[in-house]
């Protein structure tokens, strides 16, 4: 059997042991010990490949500062950091049809400045404005599928991890790949927005919910906002605006590096909480398990994600696939559609750090070669993963907003469903980026 | 209908409203009380990495004395939080899962869907216990041979603590699936007696 | 003709020194020494780039026979590797990186102690080579005397930055692929690398002032092979590797030196400076060191390996070879 055929087996083996029901992460890594067991015939050997990865699969500081990066996440959620913002982009937007689509992608944006992974994004946004939309007669699809495709901005808009992963593996400078997700991250923010505008006039019932079955007519009748002045919406903006100035005022004034900023954020987070009174002892500790538990089923996944990707290593999958895709074409457009259709079908089932770590290593010596600038394909590597966030079975996003919704009669494949128009935007702005690439430096904008 | 946990009780995971996640793992004895524990030091953990990481930042930027071996007790603090957390992370039905087709099977053949969750549950138990097989040998030679991470006159860290929070913190979940699987073992057979009856 | 399949394997991408010589090199030659006689040839299988194992992970991957060939930086394993670290302990001695594996390949001949040290790894060393030829600061701010060092904000790799630590430095703990972003942002007000590193990976954007302190440079990689497929190799093919492990070895100090060199001009080209310490100034700070070789020595010694022996070897080729060698660092 070739490489390639192994892959494609074990790929379908895990989409049918997934929809059964079975862990993702223990589907993961059966199907990689069954792999390697077939192709080398020895055990230990296949043992061994899931050993290794378990311990020495997130065994460094880029996944050492996910936990820093939830836990200000959730002190951000308990203290009200995070609802603020979100009120504020409501009281400026709520006029406009679809106005709380549009705050929740406005308030991401400015929360994705402070934090480093879109998990904490989901986490925060799935309790602070999903209720809020569900009250006021939005389809529960579209608040769910808003919450997480703006999440997907924490990752795009500096401090980043995985633009973190991207310039370590390919050798770029951080600072400019961090300076590179700015414009993006704005184009990607307004292309939501348009994309909501759009589908609330034209095609409402995408965004409203007819039936109302969650909602509170008189919350819906009422105006918000009478008597709400725009110094008291001001003072809101105080606590984000703070935080923001504690991380990017840390990270460029050389404090401490954007993986650091996460342990520093979190401390800050939580004298605030303290200084606001809102943190009991108990709260504390709760704060600090929820995020360990969230950071187990989280690495714990990306742990399997890298004993598959070994596994596919194993069988010569990823030098097939580069090998494929160079003698396959010499026009650069098609590798760059094939590279991007990869990243979108691994996105389907490996995680997106692991989808970098095997695909750029393959495909930017080609993309070198046609004299593309290494940023640039960075950044639109690190859209088409993040679309893999949105993507069922293994999407992280979706699944943190899941786990973080309070209301259970929303299900997993409302949040898949309602975040495929997001995706679809965010292949959108793959294509703008690809016919003007220069709209990656934010400074090239205007002349 | 998905639900990202096996039985019928919501998953209360908010901070803000208080943290049910003990509520949320059956009461087993001695293994609850354990992965509880364990849980509690992941927590520790947590809690140590924000210290070390704020002490090695301020110290560094502040009295010019950044903490020796940050680099390194991060890098397995992360490994430890997780294995500390997998028991309670399974038994808490948290392990990340899509069950809409289960959902499903369970609304026609209730039964059927008992059985799939334990097989699913063993598997996973199997899963685990593979891991700890290669992982048991690796613990006693990074004991023996006394490895340690970092560098000499620098600061150096033992692994063997980290490789036997690894063994333990699998076999402890590998353990807990197995108490889940004799859970839907148990509503099998009362599940068919109410048939019989 | 057999074909004999291999997986190569380095958490390395190929852009990395000591991959792109594996490519240009390593492989290359051992492909021509078996078409000689044309009995052998190899079916490589690449894993490159952390996909079978990350930088570090290598060893372990070769014990357990994940790979059969791997690189591995010994640097990572001061605590399975003792003995390989002797060129962290013995600073301001040679920047002869062609010369120094020679001398490593040498003494791993003739004391068993360096292959009773991988016996347990289940594997069989191949030969020594490394990157670093020379250790010099790439800083933010010019340096030219000793003085300017204290109170400086070091980035480096872990042991050697006890080389600088004793002259005032303050060492900020990172790896190659922060440094870069330590010192961009101020965190670090220099780094301690060497000059391949500052051409290939750009330092000099954000640190353009190269300070030579004569630090000189160390063996840091092993080519390995898992013990099972060393094995089943027939003895051509060991040759084969064997030599062609040797010529990497070369290849890559050669290329070390080359681009070094480059390191200065590029450092001038983007409006730094380039100093170099006096000898006055790199003797007083030479010996400001603790006794880095003894001390290892030592703790060595108490194991049973002839480190003392093995020392005093090391520093006597190096004397014979007339390197630089500003501390006998093997004498107490
Ligand atoms: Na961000
Ligand atoms: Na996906």
């Amino acid at each position: 059997m070739t490489g390639l055929e192994i892959g494609i087996i074990s790929v379908g083996a895990i989409i049918v042991l997934v929809y059964s029901g079975l862990h993702i992460a223990i589907a993961l890594s059966l199907v990689s010990f069954l792999s390697v067991l077939y192709q080398s015939g020895s055990t230990s050997l296949a043992i061994n490949l899931l050993t290794l990865a378990a311990t020495d699969g997130i065994a460094n500081q880029t996944f050492a500062v996910i936990p820093l990066f939830v836990m200000m996440g959730l002190l951000m959620n308990a203290t009200g950091v995070g609802r603020d913002a979100f009120d504020v982009g409501d009281f400026v937007l709520h006029r406009l049809r679809g106005g709380l689509g549009l705050a929740t992608v406005a308030s991401n944006a400015v929360f994705a400045a402070v934090t480093g992974v879109s998990i904490a994004s989901a986490a925060v946004f799935t309790r602070v404005a999903v209720p809020e939309m569900l009250r006021l007669g939005y389809s529960p699809r579209f608040a769910v599928g808003t919450v997480a495709g703006s999440s997907v901005l924490g990752m795009l808009i500096p401090p980043s991890v995985l633009l973190i992963v991207y310039a370590i593996i390919t050798d770029q400078s951080i600072g400019r790949m961090f300076f590179a997700g700015i414009g993006p991250g704005i184009i990607l923010s307004t292309v939501y927005c348009l994309g909501i505008l759009a589908m609330a006039y034209f095609i409402p019932s995408m965004v409203f919910d007819p039936t109302r079955k969650f909602a509170d007519e008189a919350a819906m009748g009422a105006d918000r906002f009478e008597g709400v002045t725009w110094g008291q919406i001001a003072l809101k903006l105080l606590p984000i605006g703070f935080l923001i100035f504690v991380v990017l005022g840390g990270i460029y004034g050389g404090v401490f590096t954007p993986t650091e900023a996460g342990a520093v954020g979190a401390l800050f987070a939580t004298l605030y909480a303290v200084l606001r009174g809102k943190l009991t002892l108990a709260l504390f500790v709760q704060t600090l398990r929820e995020t360990g538990y969230i950071t187990a089923a989280v690495c714990f996944l990306i742990i399997a994600a890298t004993m598959y990707s070994r596994s596919l290593a194993f069988a010569g999958v990823p030098s097939e696939i580069g090998r494929f895709a160079q003698t396959l074409t010499q026009n650069y457009l098609v590798i760059l559609f094939i590279f991007v259709l990869i990243v979108l079908v691994l996105g389907t089932i490996i995680d997106a750090i692991s989808i970098m770590l095997i695909v750029v290593p393959l495909f930017l010596p080609i993309m070198l070669q046609f004299g593309v600038d290494p940023i640039w394909f960075g950044i639109i590597t690190t859209i088409a993963v993040e679309v893999g966030l949105l993507t069922p079975p293994l999407g992280m996003a979706c699944f943190v907003i899941k786990s973080s919704l309070t209301n259970k009669e929303i299900t997993l494949e409302d949040v898949f469903i309602g975040a495929l128009p997001f995706a679809a935007m965010m292949l959108f702005v793959i294509g703008l980026l690809v016919r003007w690439p220069h709209l990656i430096y934010i400074d090239q904008w205007f002349g | 209908m998905t639900r990202t946990h096996d039985s019928g009780q919501q998953p209360k995971a908010t901070v803000e409203q208080g943290n049910l996640l003990d509520n949320q793992m059956p009461e087993f004895p001695i293994l609850t009380p354990l992965a509880r524990l364990y849980g509690f030091a992941g927590a520790a953990v947590v809690l140590g990495l924000l210290i070390i990481v704020n002490v090695d930042v301020f110290g560094r930027f502040l009295f010019n004395r950044p903490l020796a071996g940050t680099l390194e007790l991060s890098e397995m603090g992360i490994v430890a939080i997780v294995f500390l957390q997998l028991a309670g992370t399974i038994g808490a039905r948290r392990l990340t899962r899509s069950d809409g087709f289960l959902g499903f099977v369970e609304r026609r053949r209730s039964v059927l869907a008992l059985y799939m969750r334990a097989i699913f549950n063993i598997l996973g138990a199997v899963t685990l216990l593979v891991v700890a097989y290669g992982q048991f040998p690796r613990l006693i030679t990074s004991y023996v041979r006394g490895y340690y991470k970092g560098n000499v006159g620098i600061f150096t860290a033992p692994t063997w603590p980290l490789d036997a929070i690894v063994l333990t913190g699998v076999v402890l979940g590998a353990v807990m699936f197995v108490a889940l699987a004799g859970v839907n073992v148990k509503k099998i057979i009362n599940e068919k007696r109410r048939i019989a009856e | 003709q057999e074909e004999i399949s291999i997986r190569i394997a380095s958490g390395f991408a190929p852009n990395v020194a000591a991959v792109k010589i594996l490519q240009e090199t390593f492989m290359p030659r051992v492909d021509e020494r078996l078409a000689e006689t044309g009995n052998y040839s190899i079916e490589w299988r690449e894993a490159f780039s952390g996909t079978l194992a990350q930088p570090g992970g290598e060893l372990e991957a070769i014990q357990l026979g994940l790979t059969d060939i791997g690189v591995i930086p010994t640097a990572f394993h001061a605590d399975r590797l003792p003995l390989y670290q002797i060129g962290s302990v013995t600073p301001f001695t040679s920047s002869d990186l062609v010369l120094i594996f020679g001398v490593m390949d040498d003494l791993v001949e003739q004391y068993q102690e360096f292959s009773e040290t991988w016996d347990p790894l289940n594997q069989v060393s191949l030969a020594v080579s490394g990157i670093p030829d020379n250790y010099v600061l790439c800083s933010r701010v010019p340096i030219s005397t000793k003085e300017d060092v204290d109170g400086l904000r070091v980035a480096g790799a872990g042991l050697n930055l006890r080389w600088v630590e004793p002259a005032g430095a303050v060492g900020v703990t990172g790896t190659l692929a922060n440094f870069y972003q330590l010192v961009e942002t101020g965190v670090a007000d220099a780094m301690m690398v060497w000059g391949e590193a500052i051409v290939s990976l750009k330092y000099h954007e954000v640190c353009p002032h190269y300070f030579d302190a004569g630090m000189g440079g160390l063996n840091s990689y092993v080519i390995n092979v898992n013990k099972q497929a060393w094995d089943r190799y027939p003895e051509e093919v060991r040759t084969a590797l064997r030599e062609a492990a040797v010529e990497y070895g070369v290849a890559i100090g050669n290329f070390s030196a080359e681009v070094g060199a480059q390191a200065r001009d590029t450092m001038l080209e983007s409006g730094g400076t380039v100093t170099e310490l006096s000898q006055e100034d790199r003797l007083a700070w030479v010996n400001s060191l603790p006794p880095l070789a003894i001390e290892w020595a030592d703790a060595l010694e108490g194991e049973g390996v002839r480190a003392r022996e093995i020392l005093a070897a090391y520093m006597e080729a190096m004397r014979e070879a007339d390197q630089p060698v500003l501390r006998d660092w093997d004498v107490e």
